[in-house]
């Protein structure tokens, strides 16, 4: 999966953004190191020029201990 | 049962088939909020009402996943808008179910500590894919007070089910499958009726009841789809295809295989039975 990283000013701006009927965007992904990401089909799915002009990468997730134990 | 291909449309404040026989009550308000024109669809879903009736005071949400179009599928049959879905992400609506490649997800709007009661309460789902042998869950919540209420989540390739306990791991287990069982998909259900009383099943197959667990506390959070909601914030993403889910008050064993039977009818009626 291909994703680009935000920052947090960019997140709050994009709360609350329709990129489809009843969706929005996901702005609770983060990456190994702790980025924020939004992935590339929700970024086709907008049109908002800047979030398309960011640049894409692979998507590495985060390593999750088992919270459970 | 109703042929494939009748009309349907509005007739004062009911929908009715061209035949003139009048929709379900509930099927009937699906079809004129949401425009549904799919006679297969509507047939299969009245059908499913008539079969649930006896039984459907006991629900809080049920939802069609298999309608292809966000609005359609976020909408609860069971009429109480607070209920209807929210998609975060990309989310792939098709005929057959709905599913994420890419870390989406979907509110329910149902938090158990609010809208359900501890030793009351069931969540079922239908699966058409098996789940993965990792860390995934496909509807959940684990509350920032501890209290667990998830089906189909797997850790360690382990199959595991709780509900309305304070945590999920071994000792907590509703019961864990074996892991040799790979084949997870179709029908799967958590419910208790008790304090004592648990019980579900998956596949089809009714697995195990116990006695030993006892309830605890109920997630303070909001139940997630096609993940879980771990504290307030998505985690274990899951990639199933899912066509159906529903939460509400405690089912016994008899109205389990009343609703297995009906959501399985309901599948195969429309050609997306796995």
């Amino acid at each position: 999966m291909q994703v680009a990283i935000i920052t947090q000013a960019q997140k709050t701006s994009l709360e609350g953004i329709l990129i489809a009927p009843s969706t929005y965007f996901n702005l609770q992904m983060y990456d190994v190191n702790g980025n924020i990401c939004i992935d590339s089909y929700s970024i086709n799915s907008c049109n908002i020029q800047w979030l398309k002009d960011l640049p894409l990468i692979q998507y590495v997730p985060p390593i999750i201990e088992n919270p459970f134990i | 049962m109703y042929g494939v291909g009748f009309g349907y449309g509005a007739i004062g404040a009911t929908t009715k088939r061209s035949g003139g026989a009048a929709l379900n009550p509930l099927t009937s308000a699906w079809v004129t909020a949401r425009s549904i024109t799919d006679a297969t669809a509507i047939n299969a879903v009245n059908a499913f009402e008539t079969t649930i009736n006896p039984i459907i005071s006991k629900f809080h949400h049920i939802h069609f996943l298999f309608n292809g179009d966000a609005t359609k599928n976020n909408y609860n049959f069971i009429g109480n808008s607070a209920f209807n879905l929210t998609y975060f992400g990309t989310i792939i609506h098709a005929s057959t179910g709905i599913k994420s490649t890419s870390n989406g997800y979907f509110k329910t709007g149902y938090i158990p500590t609010t809208h359900s009661t501890l030793n009351s309460a069931h969540q079922s789902i239908y699966s058409r894919t098996s789940m993965p042998l990792a860390t995934k869950c496909v509807f959940g919540a684990y509350g920032v007070n501890g209290g667990s209420s998830i089906v189909a989540p797997f850790w360690d390739g382990s199959p595991r089910y709780v509900f309305n306990q304070n945590g999920v791991y071994t000792d907590n287990l509703l019961w864990s499958i074996p892991a040799t069982w790979s084949d997870s998909r179709r029908f799967a259900i958590g419910s208790r009726t008790s304090s004592t009383a648990v019980e579900g099943g998956i596949n089809n197959v009714y697995v195990a009841k116990t006695s030993s667990i006892i309830s605890t506390v109920r997630p303070d959070v909001e139940v997630y789809g096609l993940t879980m909601n771990f504290q307030g914030s998505p985690m274990f993403y899951s990639y199933n295809e899912i066509s159906f889910i529903s939460q509400g008050i405690g089912l016994t064993s008899s109205e389990i295989s009343l609703l297995n039977e009906a959501v399985d009818t309901l599948m195969t009626t429309l050609g997306i039975n796995v």
